[in-house]
């Protein structure tokens, strides 16, 4: 076909159907974004995000570091202070999982089906509108509610959550859209699975104690978890004043964190290949 | 015409089994039940950690009162919106049983079930993770979460109205947990905040039913504790009553104007 063929744009730019899948790739991942931020401005507005949601992960933070108080054990309260902060914007990417399911809600989703394009960046795009508010949120809840509870920065230890903060976000969210792709034939269950699948990342992956309070097999399971070796590193810089593991365990954060995102890319792009071949766009209703 | 004196027995009955069968058969009304497990694990791993038994009893106490602070306010806080979303409210409203009968058959399911999941707290707590309870105390502690789960519905059908008002419910059903677990000290006795906060916590019906089931279950009987019971009581009743009064204001106008506003 004539359209497989290497043609040269007035660009001059040589345009084989590889870059042509990459650009198209990019522009639904734009367009889709651009869907999400609409999605979020509808949801939030200035205030609404102050009040209903920092405000919410504010008492949130002082809800379980109070538990701290309760022992009289500073250190406590400052573990779970990081611990609940960073996963705060964990969890806020799993909102993923509902918003996967958006296209069905909306009745987008015979569109995603019949075209010839790609859908995953149809997906990926629109849950992108989680990660600005996943990264702002622990930023403010760690450099500024963090200080008045206590926690104390030197230049690396604020360097080190400083990088850890959208970087726990990022890799959080390829963790959740794998979940989210693994969750989308069960639409009933989004809710359920969201939010138990957020507090068994709380127990096991080191936001209430540090993962080696738990037995060898869970503590092997919460490695392949990014936000295990986020919390894991910043509670090192700032609590122990150990940064010397840092770069390679946000290496293995962000690796992992790419490794899910393609898993989750895999599944939606099954799910949406045996939604074209049974031609109805709810496979598995 | 006959006066059916059993009727608002029957439609509260009649509710509150519709209620039991949406629990059972959605997944997602039955979270809480499966988080208590995962958050009695997580608050107890800290306790533990510290070297603190004595504080064991915190970690089963705190995910009960949770989950019913959080069926209030998701389950029943959401019932008047799904009846006017779906369409049932004009049919409920024109109905001769009262609403608030049918509101409070439904509430009672979603209340009968925070007792279950409370009652699922302390039986995981106590027998599998060998938290430290007493059962010596039972009738009293049995009463607590009865009528703390009762009175919790009552608020929630209170919030029920106003969030039938509001443009988006799920903002404020999302920003009223923590504000309450806080005031209520489910997690922590209030007495540990600065006096402000613990002043702002003995307002709130939760505190005084927190801090009686931490005693109890531990053995302990305090000299008032009738007056933790009398809190939680009267506030449902209050909240009861004053749910009762502002439906039966909004169905009325519903009759006349064709328009529900809630609060």
């Amino acid at each position: 076909m004539a359209s497989d063929q290497p043609r040269s744009t007035s660009t001059g730019i040589i345009e084989t159907p590889g870059n042509r899948r990459l650009s198209q790739v990019a522009l639904l991942l734009l367009l889709s974004g651009r869907t999400g931020a609409a999605d979020f401005r509808r949801r939030y507005t200035w205030r609404t995000w102050i009040l209903g949601w920092l405000a919410r992960g504010i008492l949130e933070v002082l809800f379980f570091a109070s538990i701290g108080a309760m022992l009289q054990d500073p250190q406590v309260t400052l573990y779970l202070v990081i611990g609940r902060s960073l996963l705060i914007g964990a969890t806020e990417t799993m909102l993923a999982i509902q918003t996967v399911g958006w296209e069905r809600q909306d009745g987008t989703m015979p569109f995603l089906l019949i075209g010839t394009a790609p859908a995953w960046p149809a997906f990926v795009g629109r849950a992108l509108q989680w990660l600005p508010s996943a990264t702002a949120t622990p930023l403010l809840l760690l450099f500024v509610l963090g200080p008045i509870l206590g926690l104390r920065y030197d230049l690396e230890s604020a360097l080190i959550t400083a990088v850890a903060v959208p970087l726990c976000a990022l890799s959080s969210f390829g963790f959740s859209m794998a979940v989210a792709a693994a969750v989308i034939v069960w639409p009933a269950a989004r809710n359920l699975v969201a939010n138990v699948a957020a507090a068994t990342i709380a127990l096991f992956c080191g936001a209430f104690v540090p993962v080696s309070h738990w037995p060898e097999a869970v503590q092997g399971m919460a490695q392949v978890v990014p936000l295990t070796h986020i919390i894991d590193t910043v509670t090192s810089a700032l609590l122990n004043h150990d940064a010397s593991s840092a770069v390679w365990r946000f290496a293995l954060a962000f690796g992992l964190g790419a490794a899910w995102l393609l898993v989750g890319i895999f599944l939606l792009e099954r799910f949406v290949e045996r939604g074209r071949r049974t031609t109805v766009s709810h496979p598995d209703d | 015409m006959s006066i059916d004196l059993f009727q608002p027995f029957r439609v509260g009955a009649a509710a509150c089994r519709i209620q039991t069968r949406t629990l059972v058969r959605t997944p997602v009304e039955l979270m809480t039940m499966a988080l208590v497990p995962l958050q009695i694990l997580g608050i107890l791993a800290v306790i533990r950690a510290a070297g603190r038994p004595d504080l064991e009893v915190v970690a089963v106490v705190a995910p009960g009162l949770m989950a019913t602070w959080q069926n209030a306010l998701y389950v029943v806080g959401d019932l008047v919106t799904k009846d006017r979303d779906s369409g049932r409210l004009e049919m409920l409203a024109a109905a001769r049983a009262p609403y608030f009968t049918y509101l409070l058959g439904r509430t009672a399911a979603v209340s009968g079930y925070s007792v279950v999941v409370f009652a699922l707290s302390l039986a995981l707590g106590g027998f599998v993770l060998g938290v430290p309870v007493t059962v010596d105390t039972l009738p009293l502690t049995a009463l607590m979460v009865v009528a703390t789960a009762t009175a919790t519905g009552c608020v929630g059908i209170l919030l029920a109205v106003f969030f039938v008002r509001t443009h988006n419910p799920h903002t404020y059903q999302n920003a009223l947990g923590y504000p309450i677990f806080i005031l209520g000290g489910v997690l922590v006795p209030i007495d540990v905040y600065p006096d402000w906060l613990e002043a702002l916590g003995h307002l709130v019906y939760l505190s005084w039913a927190a801090d009686l089931l931490r005693s109890l279950l531990i053995g302990e009987i305090p000299s008032n504790w009738w007056a933790a019971v009398v809190v939680v009581l009267g506030t449902a009743l209050v909240a009861g009553g004053l749910g009762s009064w502002v439906i039966s204001r909004a169905v009325d106008r519903l009759r006349v104007e064709g328009a529900f506003d809630g609060i």
